[in-house]
């Protein structure tokens, strides 16, 4: 039977470790306030982005643009990994990279390369450890990711496909769902699909009529200048937000994983002090007797 | 009297969405000014100010804006700039420092460093300011 000193140790072990999840439960739901906000505040941008470019896909018609090209052979691919620098999150980081682990592997497995951008000191010690070729990596801004960064990434992106560098760029990152509930994604940056981008704007155009006047849109300078520049932008857009979003989901996974933390610390607290107690009461009783059968000895 | 809204939206968040009369703004190829009623126009835009006018007479809102793409249908004008500063709280001693940092780290670097681009297009943004300022 244990010692009553080492359950009192362990119960106060688990006790500090309460305390620490349950702050860090705390910590994460009043983050989480903030990271939506700026989901909230970085959504009217990407939105007005894509409404954009879906006018400008359906207006200027037959597009030619090398962000929009599909490479015949896909040899090479890049994928950009949005994750955290802190762990503690439940499975919010190791979602995102055992998929592209996954997914590096099954590229390699049909003949490809696969490099990968690390966001995320999590992703670069995880892809560093299992020898998997980093392109980029960037730490230390994933609770607040700059436009800095995304504008950093979608330049490598563009630039890696522009030249034949890479043949495709797949962003892979947990979105918000909402704050207690996170969802993988994985999107295709590169190459743009100008014709998923045209398809929502047409369905808004009920009428005819409506199709004739959107298509007289005048153009500054000409159709194909404006998509030039709108191209990247809206890649780099799509990163931003993906980082963004990522990091609104990272204070709901790790407030999610902090609860559930403190629970089970809860409940290992109550199993142990019932031990402890049992055990404690156990100790009385053996003495007791001792007493008793001591006292009858000296009667005899 | 017709009006037109007016939204100018950054990455970061939205800036300002309002009525207003007419808005001009910085095209690649010129300025221009749109009021209600203007035809469809898409166009890319240069560094500069996006001035709004809540009447004919009346300057109401300026905006230093570093380039972005102007949207514009009948009673909408959508603004998407890469940044925005309402340009009455640029101070104008603070731009001049970041200048002169950008400046001198910019000239620390050697030609085809990768963080040349980044700094550039901040010099960009400061002299932009700095230039609106002072009109």
């Amino acid at each position: 039977m244990p010692n009553l000193h080492d359950l009192e140790r362990r119960i106060n072990s688990v006790n500090s470790t309460k305390q620490i999840t349950r702050t860090m439960e705390m910590v994460a739901a009043a983050k989480i306030r903030k990271a939506t906000d700026r989901v909230d505040a970085a959504t009217p941008y990407a939105e007005s982005m894509s409404e954009m470019l879906g006018n400008v896909a359906e207006s200027a018609g037959n597009l030619e643009n090398a962000l929009l090209a599909t490479h015949d052979d896909e040899k090479n691919i890049l994928y950009i990994a949005v994750v955290s620098d802190r762990g503690l999150a439940g499975g919010f980081n190791s979602n995102v990279l055992r998929h592209v682990e996954r997914e590096v592997h099954a590229a390699r497995a049909r003949g490809a390369n696969a490099r990968v951008v690390a966001c995320g000191k999590k992703a670069i010690t995880y892809f560093d450890f299992r020898k998997i070729e980093l392109d980029l990596t960037f730490k230390d801004q994933s609770a607040d990711p700059t436009l800095d960064e995304a504008l950093q990434i979608s330049a490598r992106a563009i630039e890696g496909y522009t030249t034949g560098e890479y043949d495709r760029v797949v962003l892979v990152y947990n979105h918000a769902k909402n704050a207690a509930e996170q969802q993988l994604r994985e999107e295709v940056v590169l190459p743009i699909d100008a014709e998923a981008l045209a398809t929502p704007a047409r369905v808004q155009d009920e009428g005819a009529e409506k199709a004739v006047l959107q298509g007289d849109s005048i153009f500054e300078p000409d159709a194909e200048s404006v998509l030039d520049s709108l191209l990247p932008a809206y890649v780099k857009t799509m990163i931003y937000h993906a980082l963004v979003d990522s990091a609104a989901a990272e204070q709901g996974a790790r407030r999610t994983a902090m609860k559930s933390a403190t629970d089970n610390a809860n409940e290992m607290v109550e199993t142990l002090q019932r031990f402890y107690n049992r055990v404690r009461q156990g100790a009385i009783t053996t003495e007791i007797n001792e007493i008793v059968g001591g006292a009858a000895a000296l009667e005899e | 009297m017709a009006s037109l809204v007016c939204d100018i939206v950054t990455p970061a968040q939205q800036e300002f969405s309002a009525e207003c009369y007419m808005v001009a703004v910085p095209g690649e190829s010129g300025h221009m000014g749109f009021m209600p009623g203007h035809a469809p126009l898409m166009s890319t835009l240069a560094d500069g100010e996006v001035r709004i006018f809540s009447d004919a007479n009346t300057l109401s809102h300026r905006f230093a804006c570093q380039g972005g793409y102007v949207q514009v249908t009948g009673e909408k004008v959508i603004v998407l700039t890469d940044r925005a500063v309402p340009a009455d709280s640029i101070d104008t001693a603070d731009v001049s420092a970041k200048l002169a940092e950008v400046e001198s780290k910019l000239a620390a670097l050697e030609e085809g460093a990768p963080e040349r681009s980044v700094l550039e297009y901040d010099l960009r943004w400061y002299r932009t300011l700095q230039q609106i300022a002072s009109a």
